[in-house]
């Protein structure tokens, strides 16, 4: 199997509002397999979203080294980031993050688009990930006429249907009933599995993070095993 | 630009939206829409005024161009109209009053081609059932005929000066005709009446067709060896009053593409803030930035041009109804409105409206620009 990222002692510090500085991650070192799944677990505010945050290249770490597949985000400028973002990341927050005035296949399509592909067969690729992820039937529905779960099952496809190498997903079902939480957590699983991807998921959900392949616990700014 | 930046900018743009969506997208537009208008408005009144009132300093005054000696009709525009006239002053004693007014001695025919359609001139029916000498026909515009009360077929005295016998000698004239006064700065004391009864020198007025080029003619004329002078010499004070009225536009025009400036920034940051979300998503998904900036040039431009459109449709809307509107006030107060045509057909001026719509689009496109990379920096 080959490494698809690698955390290489990441830090990252906030301003404290008494004047000095917190830590929130101190040397996060982490790497991620084809096909793995591991779940971060930790107490609220213990930077379990801001590590997120910084390995799906949404903001900068204060130091350390990002590696996708061999490229190391450093020795990219803004644009280059961008592009390896849309390239290899995918993510699915608890709140789903939709775009409210689109439908669910143009949300699905968005990321294939951006990164150049022609409309049509964005939506073609698109609409086979909503069939995958059971919503074929409500494609044409805007976010506002869709439930949480088949919210959060579009997140998914259209986290999956630009061909990201990477999921990130934040709490993803911490929004949902427990059925829904169910079938989207299924689908996230049999998804990446199924298609060599690697998934990083960040839960306080014990038994959604019981299903990873390694399980780790971020305190004090340190990764641990579980 | 991607597919995605065009189907964003599509829908943000309102296509696939409510009704209620589009409106709001416009609400930060509004003042421009409405100083668009009114700027419109504005130009469409003041092109129509000032186009109406050269052609009556042709009609009214002494032809589009004046010439000393009759001209070859083959030497002007087809459909050109050649009058001998003569001029002279005169004082009218009427019933009701008296007024000294300029006379203008003219051919039977002078009112029969152009002149008479462009001035809605009412008949006399009375016919003389006296022995004796004739009264003079003598045609006057209506607010002449007002500030006197007559009608057709009245009778006054006109007492005609004779400069070159140095004396007054009086005729007795009937109202002949009364034509509608379109422009009382200069035919509220001018007064009609056969060639024969004047003596002086005479001269001959070219009417030319409407939107014939005076300048050319005239030049034309004097090539030929015949000199004349166009109603833009003639009258050079007035027809100065009319360019300048035009020309204070343009640093209006200016004024107003700041404004534009200032609004279409307002405008884009508004959508930034209300799409603050959205953009936030389509970086995450990894939108650049600088496709961001993109996409929201396009959606504020194309609203700036749509607000700009709209405001020139509802501003030519409303300038066709301006000589109703006119109209209406000359007959309250004809007096305030003696430097004005009070009956013209509106013109829509296509050129200079595109102008500022085009101005309008590129000072929104460069103040936008910077609005934007101000706004979206990291």
């Amino acid at each position: 199997m080959s490494e698809l990222l690698r955390l290489e002692k990441i830090t990252k510090s906030f301003p404290s509002p008494s004047g000095g500085r917190i830590d929130v991650l101190r040397g996060i070192c982490l790497s991620l397999e084809e096909g793995e799944i591991v779940s971060i677990t930790g107490r609220s505010g213990s930077g379990k979203s801001t590590l997120l945050s910084i390995a799906a290249l949404l903001s900068s770490p204060d130091s350390g080294r990002i590696i996708y597949g061999g490229t190391d985000v450093s020795s990219l400028d803004e644009r280059g980031i961008t592009a390896l973002r849309a390239e290899k990341t995918g993510i699915v927050f608890q709140s789903s993050l939709l775009l409210a005035d689109f439908s669910a296949l143009e949300n699905a399509a968005m990321p294939m688009m951006i990164r150049g592909m022609r409309r049509k067969e964005a939506m073609e690729k698109a609409e086979k990930y909503l069939a995958i992820t059971g919503l074929l039937e409500r494609k044409d529905h805007r976010p506002a006429e869709l439930s949480g779960g088949e919210r959060q099952r579009t997140a998914i496809a259209r986290a999956l249907s630009g061909g990201a190498s990477v999921i990130f997903a934040d709490e993803p079902t911490g929004s949902l009933d427990e059925r829904s939480a169910d079938v989207v957590e299924n689908l996230l699983f049999e998804a990446v599995r199924g298609e060599g991807r690697g998934m990083i998921l960040v839960t306080h959900n014990t038994s959604l993070a019981g299903r990873a392949d390694r399980r780790l616990v971020l305190s004090e700014g340190v990764l641990s095993d579980g | 630009m991607d597919d995605a930046s065009r189907l964003y900018a599509a829908r943000k743009s309102g296509q696939g939206m409510t009704r209620g969506y589009i409106l709001s997208s416009f609400s930060p537009l509004i003042i421009l829409i409405i100083v668009t208008a009114a700027l419109s408005f504005a130009l469409s009144f003041i092109f129509s005024m000032s186009s109406e009132i050269e052609r009556m300093l042709a009609v009214l005054g002494s032809g589009s161009v004046r010439c000393s000696v009759c001209a070859e009709s083959s030497l002007l525009p087809d459909g050109s109209e050649i009058s001998e006239v003569r001029t002279g002053n005169g004082l009218i004693y009427a019933e009701n009053g008296e007024c000294a007014v300029a006379v203008k001695g003219t051919d039977s025919d002078y009112f029969s081609g152009m002149r008479g359609d462009e001035l809605e001139l009412t008949f006399s029916n009375a016919q003389s059932a006296e022995g004796g000498r004739a009264p003079l026909p003598a045609v006057l515009s209506s607010s002449l005929a007002d500030e006197l009360s007559l009608e057709t077929g009245d009778r006054f005295t006109l007492l005609l000066w004779e400069e070159e016998l140095g004396r007054a000698r009086p005729v007795l004239c009937s109202v002949s005709a009364i034509f509608a006064s379109v422009y009382p700065q200069l035919d509220s004391h001018l007064l009609y009446i056969p060639l024969a009864e004047l003596s002086s020198a005479s001269y001959y007025e070219v009417l030319l067709p409407s939107g014939a080029d005076a300048d050319a003619a005239a030049e034309t004329l004097w090539r030929a060896g015949i000199p004349a002078s166009s109603y833009k010499d003639v009258y050079s004070s007035l027809y100065m009053n009319v360019r300048a009225s035009i020309s204070i536009l343009y640093p209006i025009l200016a004024a107003i593409a700041v404004l534009a400036a200032f609004f279409s920034s307002d405008a884009a940051q508004i959508y930034l803030s209300r799409d603050r979300e959205d953009i936030k998503v389509l970086m995450m998904l990894g939108m650049s930035r600088r496709a961001v900036r993109g996409i929201y040039l396009r959606i504020t431009v194309m609203a700036v041009a749509a607000a700009a459109f709209i405001g020139i449709i509802i501003g030519s809307a409303l300038s066709l109804l301006s000589p109703l509107l006119l109209e209406a006030a000359a007959r309250r107060e004809p007096e305030m409105l003696s430097f004005y045509v009070t009956s013209f057909t509106p013109v829509i001026p296509l050129p200079a409206l595109l102008f500022m719509a085009v101005l309008l689009i590129l000072v929104s496109v460069i103040s936008v620009s910077f609005s934007l990379r101000r706004r979206l920096r990291r």
